[in-house]
């Protein structure tokens, strides 16, 4: 469905100093620096597939779905969504695939959605029974019920993004990109998008590719991740396998009836934290249960727990150790 | 092809009426954008002063009166705001959403000003009759020829809009697009006519002017209601403004051809 072969973004940024002077200075001499906003990048995508895009701020993913959807012209490589070239922006192609931006709104501010909605239907010329059916699945999905003919600038910004989110779909996409859609949402809004998304996946046998701060996103929806940094792919394969790979350690979560000193710990693991009676000790996956045994042999242990090391400290440990890599090559 | 046309109409039904829904939201702000637009009007008064002992350069008082008030009228029908807009959605990546679907964003910025024009209608021609009335200006219209300066109107609208359209896009290229806004607004305002006809000028200078998309865009439709042209005179204005029309247009699917590829869609 997606197909991304040495795909490459190069920007010009014009540098200019701060204050007075500086503007003064860039009046005659601009400096300009270019940046590898996404440096030959390849990967393909099935029919159907969710996949998750995660990275740290500035690594390439927003300017990577901006490309895909047609909005920025790489700088070079090949890119080929439902066998379209995004950058030509033929109508049947923006009609099959959708972008939704967490803080952008097509919605017109004064009106309610319903409006914006019509204005929708006409652009993409949907029959007007369609247009019914998909309004109706829409807002039963996104419980929508009521807040179509509000003026969208008195909505909450969760209401809003769900507009948001429907308006989007109106057209039935074939193709979903979308960048932090449950950004500034509350837990359980975040948790409504996420389950729609799911649904709206499996009814429709959609293409996802998302973008999310918020690693329950992720795990929530996607089995395939893909790792960018610095506009380079560094991981794309299974959620597990990048935990597996990444993460050669499992958490044990310890409670003690009686208060231990971090001394006798450290004898059994990579100590993390540590209070009066509780304990988080980091073991290597293969030696878990024998390290556990032996802790509730020696110690009053009260209560003991063995989970994942969370997805978001393997990540983060993925690129710090990146950028160790690279301060030593310099 | 039929059913390409039916859902283009339906497609622009749909738009306007939603446009004008969201305008009435701002009815108050309408109005006070047409206030804003009343130089003409204080032209007028200048120059109907200055003509109180005598014409100047063949104006009566009545004369201006009738020249600056059909200004007014040009100029309210030929409204044009969207550089600003324009560039703010380029530079900000604003245009990215409505990028994302299957319409030129320039129907809807279009949509925008026929809907404020529509907005006009119950109000500028009356102003505009009573002027007339009250100045004694009305028998210096030729009635005759209001189907040609509704055309002219056309003509000037499309030019006008255009050529600001364009210059919203230098957006894709510089930060600065409106600053050109304002001296694109003088130069228009001085050689269109709005601050004086152009006929009070030397020839050679009336000859220069009548090159440029300017005076398309006030001095020619008003003169059109004045009666002041031959058939020929007419012939080569019209010609004028569809040639500079199409130079716009041209200009502006340039530049957005060209823009599109170095849009940086920031922030969204």
């Amino acid at each position: 469905m997606i197909s991304v072969r040495h795909l490459t973004k190069h920007y010009q940024v014009h540098e200019k100093q701060e204050g007075f002077l500086g503007s003064l200075r860039a009046l005659f001499h601009r400096e300009y620096k270019a940046v590898k906003a996404v440096e030959d990048i390849s990967f393909e995508i099935a029919p159907g597939e969710i996949v998750g895009f995660l990275g740290p701020n500035g690594a390439g993913k927003t300017t990577t779905l901006k490309m895909l959807s047609g909005l920025l012209h790489p700088t070079s490589g090949e890119v080929t969504v439902a066998g379209f070239t995004p950058k030509r922006r033929q109508r049947e192609f923006l009609t099959t695939i959708t972008l939704v931006m967490g803080q952008k709104q097509q919605l017109i501010w004064d009106l309610p959605a319903a409006d914006s909605f019509l204005v929708n239907q006409a652009i993409y010329d949907i029959p007007d029974d369609v247009y019914r059916r998909r309004v109706g699945e829409l807002t039963e999905m996104l419980g929508l019920g009521g807040l179509l003919n509000k003026q969208v600038r008195k909505l909450s910004l969760g209401e809003r993004m769900k507009c948001e989110l429907a308006a989007a779909l109106l057209h039935g996409p074939k193709v979903l990109f979308l960048d932090e859609p449950t950004i500034g949402l509350d837990v359980n809004m975040q948790q409504a998008v996420r389950d729609f998304v799911a649904g709206y996946n499996e009814r429709h046998g959609a293409t996802v590719l998302l973008t999310s701060h918020y690693m329950a996103d992720v795990t929530a929806l996607c089995r395939r991740v893909m790792v960018i940094d610095s506009g380079q792919l560094i991981f794309d394969g299974d959620l597990s396998n990048l935990v597996e790979q990444t993460a050669p350690q499992k958490l044990l979560k310890l409670e003690f009836r009686v208060p231990q000193s971090e001394a006798v710990l450290r004898g059994y693991g990579e100590l993390r934290d540590r209070s009066e009676l509780r304990a988080e000790l980091r073991v290597a996956r293969d030696r878990v249960t024998e390290t556990a045994a032996r802790l509730l042999n020696d110690l009053p242990i009260a209560d003991i727990g063995i989970e994942e090391v969370p997805i978001e400290e393997i990540i983060g440990q993925v690129f710090r150790g990146r950028q160790a890599v690279r301060d030593a090559a310099k | 092809m039929k059913t390409t046309l039916i859902r283009r109409l339906r497609l622009a039904r749909v738009l306007l009426s939603v446009t004008l829904a969201a305008f009435i939201e701002y009815r108050a702000e309408v109005l006070i954008w047409m206030i804003a637009g009343t130089l003409p009007l204080i032209m007028m008064f200048i120059w109907m002063g200055l003509a109180a002992n005598g014409p100047v350069g063949g104006y009566a008082a009545a004369d201006f009166a009738a020249y600056f008030l059909l200004v007014f009228i040009v100029r309210q029908f030929t409204v044009c705001w969207v550089v600003q807009p324009l560039s703010r959605e380029i530079r900000l990546g604003e245009m990215s959403a409505r990028l994302m679907r299957p319409l030129d964003p320039y129907w809807v910025h279009v949509a925008d000003h026929i809907i404020a024009l529509v907005m006009r209608f119950p109000i500028v021609p009356p102003v505009v009759l009573l002027g007339l009335v009250l100045t004694g200006a009305l028998a210096k219209l030729s009635i005759a020829a209001s189907p040609l300066f509704l055309l002219a109107i056309a003509g000037a609208w499309l030019i006008r809009f255009n050529m600001h359209y364009s210059l919203g896009l230098v957006a894709f290229w510089t930060d600065q697009a409106t600053s050109f806004e304002g001296l694109l607004f003088t130069i228009y305002m001085v050689f269109g006519g709005a601050l004086f006809p152009i006929d009070l000028l030397p020839p050679t200078a009336q000859e220069v002017i009548a090159l440029t998309p300017f005076h398309y865009l006030i001095g020619f439709p008003v003169d059109v209601m004045l009666g002041k042209l031959s058939g020929i005179e007419l012939l080569r204005g019209f010609g004028m403004q569809m040639l500079w029309t199409l130079v716009f247009i041209g200009t502006r699917q340039l530049a957005w051809r060209n823009g599109l590829k170095r849009y940086s869609a920031v922030g969204a």
